[in-house]
């Protein structure tokens, strides 16, 4: 619930393809929700208490939006719910709003909104830029491709690709069979974690930070700055571990199976737990 | 107004947020469709337990002697070998307490007979001497409850996917069945693993999180699948 003050109901009658355009007021940091399902959402922050809506909606698909200063509601109603036809809506918001988008094939982009981020796609796909607050993103099998700074992310697929590129003070990545690439600037608390996806990690890691990669047989790549204080935990059932940060191997398994590394680069520091259960993982050196 | 259009509605409805020319629409729906009544029902039913609820409640004054003597008690009962690369799961005191409980009742034998491969434990069982036999029986124990958990709410999410797949796209149902397979496997291939290997803490860590991803992702697809 958003705490909506008012909701009016102000729908479109369209009888073909139609373009709307629509205003709202919305205060800086107010909420706003919207839901189209099939086609884009595109949405954009900017310098303003107002919300504006621009879009081409498919024939017959009709627009409601409402709501009051702290919080507002707009979502796209297919003609025929069980063939909708692509709608699609571009939205200018205030950048410090909560904005929750959700969608089933419509490919959700968001540039330039710094408040909390909710994002859900079932098969679209979803793109963000910005410093977002809070940034949650989940699909089903869309991909997730994030480029921001934001102190807590969470992004998660099964089977699309999820890629992250910035900083963050907290984050989760998760997918089932979806590759997984983060690099970027320093992270501190990560968490990433799949079933047979690859994992790409190239970043700084924070000296007191904490980071755990899980994977069942996807394959898990490493590369951190030559420089960099960490504490390795390599734990695997059957899969190789290739140690190019320094000299020491990997040992057999303490339960009898599998090999585990342990080593302290740089004096230790930043704690790095790793666990496959086949698939194979390299540590090494950022180029 | 469609039913999917209505099922936005609701809240507000039912909390007098609702524009009044909006209400009467809403109501007449409401009157003869199952689904948004039971729906209302319940969310009048949680305002209604929400608002007979004090404002706030004064913690007792010993409350925090008695959680920091739990968490010192737990701490030295359950992690004499603290590994940092144990999961979160493991450090919940819910968790840690069951596994106390249950330590005392299940032998390691019993955990290992309901893994399904005694023979092959108590052959693992020597080889896996760094680990002290209480911290696995413990391990265990939890990883039990937590499976049996598991195993009842997948169950309970699957009914749920399975009257929501009408209002999926057939490409993302098969999508989501290649993925939950490919979890599945994972899940049998680690179980396999673990019953030739019962003390192996990773790998119960590895199984307790790709049960964890499971079900995740088969509520977050029940989730999406209902209206916002």
């Amino acid at each position: 619930m958003l705490g909506v003050a008012v909701l009016l109901l102000v729908p479109s009658v369209l009888s073909a393809q139609k373009k709307v355009e629509r205003r709202l007021a919305l205060g800086m940091e107010g909420a706003i929700r919207i839901s189209n399902m099939v086609g884009s959402v595109i949405v954009h922050g900017w310098d303003k208490d107002t919300v504006l809506v621009r879009g081409s909606l498919a024939p017959g698909d009709q627009l409601f939006s409402g709501g009051g200063y702290a919080g507002a509601k707009m979502f796209v109603e297919s003609a025929n719910e069980r063939d909708p036809k692509p709608s699609r809506l571009e939205v200018w918001v205030p950048s410090r709003v909560r904005l929750w988008v959700k969608t089933a094939t419509a490919n959700i982009e968001v540039t330039g909104v710094n408040g909390g981020l909710d994002l859900y796609v079932v098969s679209g796909s979803i793109d963000v830029t910005g410093n977002p607050r809070e940034l949650n993103a989940e699909a089903i099998d869309g991909d997730i491709h994030i480029t921001a700074t934001s102190p807590w992310v969470r992004a998660k697929s099964a089977s699309g690709t999820v890629t992250f590129q910035g900083a963050s003070s907290d984050a989760a990545f998760s997918t089932v069979s979806g590759p997984i690439k983060v690099t970027g600037g320093v992270f501190e608390r990560t968490k990433i974690e799949t079933v047979n996806g690859d994992i790409t990690f190239s970043g700084h890691l924070d000296r007191s930070g904490a980071f755990d990669f899980d994977s069942h047989s996807g394959a898990i790549d490493i590369a951190i700055p030559t420089r960099t204080g960490a504490s390795f935990s390599v734990v695997s059932i059957a899969g190789k571990i290739t140690n190019s940060l320094s000299k020491t191997s990997p040992v057999a398994g303490r339960f009898g199976r599998g090999a585990e590394l342990t080593l302290d680069a740089n004096g230790g520091g930043a704690k790095v737990t790793v666990r496959t259960f086949k698939g194979p993982v390299t540590l090494r050196r950022a180029m | 107004m469609t039913h999917e259009v209505i099922r936005h509605l609701l809240d507000d409805y039912v909390t007098g947020e609702l524009a009044e020319d909006a209400r009467p629409a809403v109501a007449e729906h409401i009157a003869g469709c199952e689904i948004c009544r039971a729906e209302v029902d319940g969310l009048q039913a949680v305002i209604t337990r929400a608002a007979a609820l004090p404002k706030s409640i004064e913690p007792p004054a010993d409350a925090w002697q008695s959680i920091r003597a739990t968490i010192e008690r737990d701490k030295e009962a359950v992690m004499p070998d603290r590994d940092r690369s144990a999961s979160v799961f493991w450090r919940r005191p819910s968790a840690i307490a069951a596994a106390i409980v249950l330590a005392a009742v299940l032998s390691s034998a019993g955990t290992a007979l309901y893994l399904g491969a005694r023979n092959d434990a108590q052959q693992n069982q020597n080889v896996a001497s760094s680990v002290t036999n209480s911290t696995a029986t413990a391990s265990l124990a939890a990883f039990t409850i937590e499976e049996n958990a598991y195993l009842r709410n997948v169950a309970v999410l699957q009914d749920m996917l399975d009257q929501q797949e009408a209002s999926l796209a057939p490409e993302t149902v098969a999508q989501l069945k290649a993925s939950l397979r490919t979890i599945d496997e994972a899940i049998l291939e680690a179980r396999n693993a673990l019953a030739r290997d019962p003390a192996n803490k990773t790998l119960i860590e590895m199984l307790s999180g790709s049960y964890r991803q499971k079900m995740d992702l088969m509520r977050r697809t029940a989730e999406m699948t209902r209206g916002s």
